[in-house]
Formats: structure tokens, C-alpha cells, sequence
């Protein structure tokens, strides 16, 4: 009797174990599984770390970016599902840096294929006509020349088919389209369109800034 | 001693085999938590967003 009540007790116990066990990896790999399907093909999170994108976008900043829009990249090939529409002129758009495909850059764009980029005197011309986006700062007031910086005077250049000429908001502290040339489709990763958190890490504890979430990034 | 009274030999048995069985039929904590079918879809949910807003740097 005392044997057999044992026996039972031990067997339960192990089914039970087992099956927990079970539910609690099936959460983790639904988990998983989810999170990926939707960084892959919906939206992603990213941070700002650098101050390229001022003031529009702030260090410590934290935003979502549209996966689909520009087509979805089918992960582990160069493939893309029909993208909805194109980048167009002031898009702030996040892409695999040219030189260095594992870093992500985020910049707005100024040129579309077929467009004509120069800068005069920090002033930027698409197609000969000034281009002046509400959101670009200058927070230096020096004018490097031509010869010794792209930064202030560049171009003219024409923008190749299926490429892009992006700047960063913060013009005279951005490391862009003016140094290491255009952004090819196929290494764009996404829009990004909201704001949905924002530290400033200049004080400690870190305060939250408030009135910057929830934000459209326009 | 009243005999009515008297232990079998093997009432000790008896009572630990019932004491153990008690003791492991009781849940954890952890198990308890599991076991709930509404906490295991807020794991789940609660493991997408987190996997969703783990945020990359983009310079």
C-alpha cells in the first residue's frame, strides 16, 4: 500500500514538472518568435547615441521605426517585398552605414535618384533651387572652404538611380552623405516616425523628458 | 492501553507516506505562477515588447 502510494506521488510529480517546463519554454520561444516577426517586419526600436541629428532627434532619445514601408527586407538575402513608397525629400530614414554594414546610421534625405545635390556657403541646393528643411541647425558659424572640408561647399553631384543623399539635421556636426557619398535602397532599414521614450542622461538620476514623448518625427 | 486504541505496527508508515505525499503535492511559488494560464500569455507578451523595444544605437 505504502509502496504503491509512493509510486504515484513520484510519477505525478514528474508529469507535472515536465509539463511546466514545457509551457514555460513555449512562452519564451512564442516570445521569441513574435518579437522577431515583428523587429523583421513591422517596426524596430533604435537610440540615438550622437548628436548628428539635433535637434530634431536628441541624444538619449528612443524611437520606433517603420519596417514596411520601404519594402520589407527578407532577413538573411538582399531581397525586398514591394516596398508602399519611396523615400521622399525630408524623410528621416535609419540605414546600414556604407562602410561598415554593421552599424546603423539614421539621417533625413535630401536627395532622391536623379536629383542634383551642392552645397554654397551651408546653403543646400536640390536641382538648383535652395532647400532649406525647418528642422536643419547650425551651430557653427564658420564657413569652411571647398578645398579643405565637403562640409560647407560640396557637389554639384547627381544622385545615381536607387541611391539616396542624406544629411544629418545637425549640419555642421553630421558625418554624412557630404563624406562617404549615398545610401544604397537596398541598405535602408526603415522611417522612423515616433518618439516613444527620451532620457537626459546630462544629470543624475536620468530625468525623463517628458514633452518629447509620444512625438512624430516629422 | 485501551486495545481499541493500540497503533498498527505500520501507522507511522502510514502518516509519513500521507505527510510526503502532501508535501509534494503542494506548489511552489513559481509553480503556481506558471500553472496560470493568463500568466504565461503575460509572459509572452510581456517577452515581445521587451524583445521588440530593446533598442539598437543608429548614429
Amino acid at each position: 500500500m505504502g509502496d504503491s502510494t509512493d509510486t504515484l506521488v513520484i510519477s505525478h510529480n514528474s508529469i507535472k514538472t515536465k509539463s511546466e517546463y514545457r509551457e514555460l519554454i513555449e512562452a519564451i520561444l512564442w516570445a521569441v518568435l513574435l518579437a522577431m516577426i515583428i523587429r523583421t517586419c513591422i517596426v524596430q526600436s533604435f537610440k540615438i547615441p550622437s548628436g548628428s541629428m539635433e535637434d530634431t532627434l536628441l541624444v538619449g532619445d528612443y524611437l520606433l521605426v517603420n519596417k514596411f514601408i520601404y519594402g520589407i527586407r527578407i532577413p538573411f538575402t538582399d531581397l525586398r517585398l514591394p516596398m508602399f513608397r519611396a523615400p521622399e525629400h525630408g524623410d528621416v530614414v535609419v540605414f546600414k552605414y556604407p562602410e561598415d554594414r554593421s552599424k546603423d546610421f539614421i539621417k533625413r534625405v535630401i536627395g532622391v535618384p536623379g536629383d542634383e545635390i551642392e552645397i554654397r556657403d551651408k546653403q543646400v541646393y536640390v536641382n538648383g533651387t535652395p532647400y532649406r528643411n525647418p528642422h536643419e541647425v547650425h551651430k557653427d558659424l564658420r564657413v569652411l572652404s571647398r578645398g579643405s572640408n565637403p562640409r560647407d561647399n560640396f557637389g554639384p553631384v547627381r544622385v545615381t538611380a536607387d541611391s539616396y543623399f542624406v544629411m544629418g539635421d545637425n549640419r555642421d556636426n553630421s558625418y554624412d552623405s557630404r563624406y562617404w557619398g549615398f545610401v544604397s535602397k537596398p541598405d535602408l532599414v526603415g522611417k522612423a516616425f515616433i518618439k516613444f521614450w527620451s532620457w537626459s542622461k546630462d544629470t543624475w538620476p536620468w530625468q525623463a523628458r517628458w514633452k518629447r514623448i509620444g512625438r512624430l518625427i516629422e | 492501553m485501551n486495545q481499541e486504541y493500540k497503533p498498527s505496527s505500520d501507522f507511522v508508515s502510514k502518516v509519513m507516506a500521507q505527510v510526503y505525499a502532501y508535501e509534494a503535492s503542494k506548489n511552489s511559488f513559481s509553480e503556481w505562477l506558471i500553472n496560470h494560464s493568463s500568466i504565461r500569455y503575460a509572459l509572452v507578451g510581456g517577452g515581445t515588447l521587451f524583445g521588440i523595444l530593446k533598442a539598437a544605437a543608429a548614429f
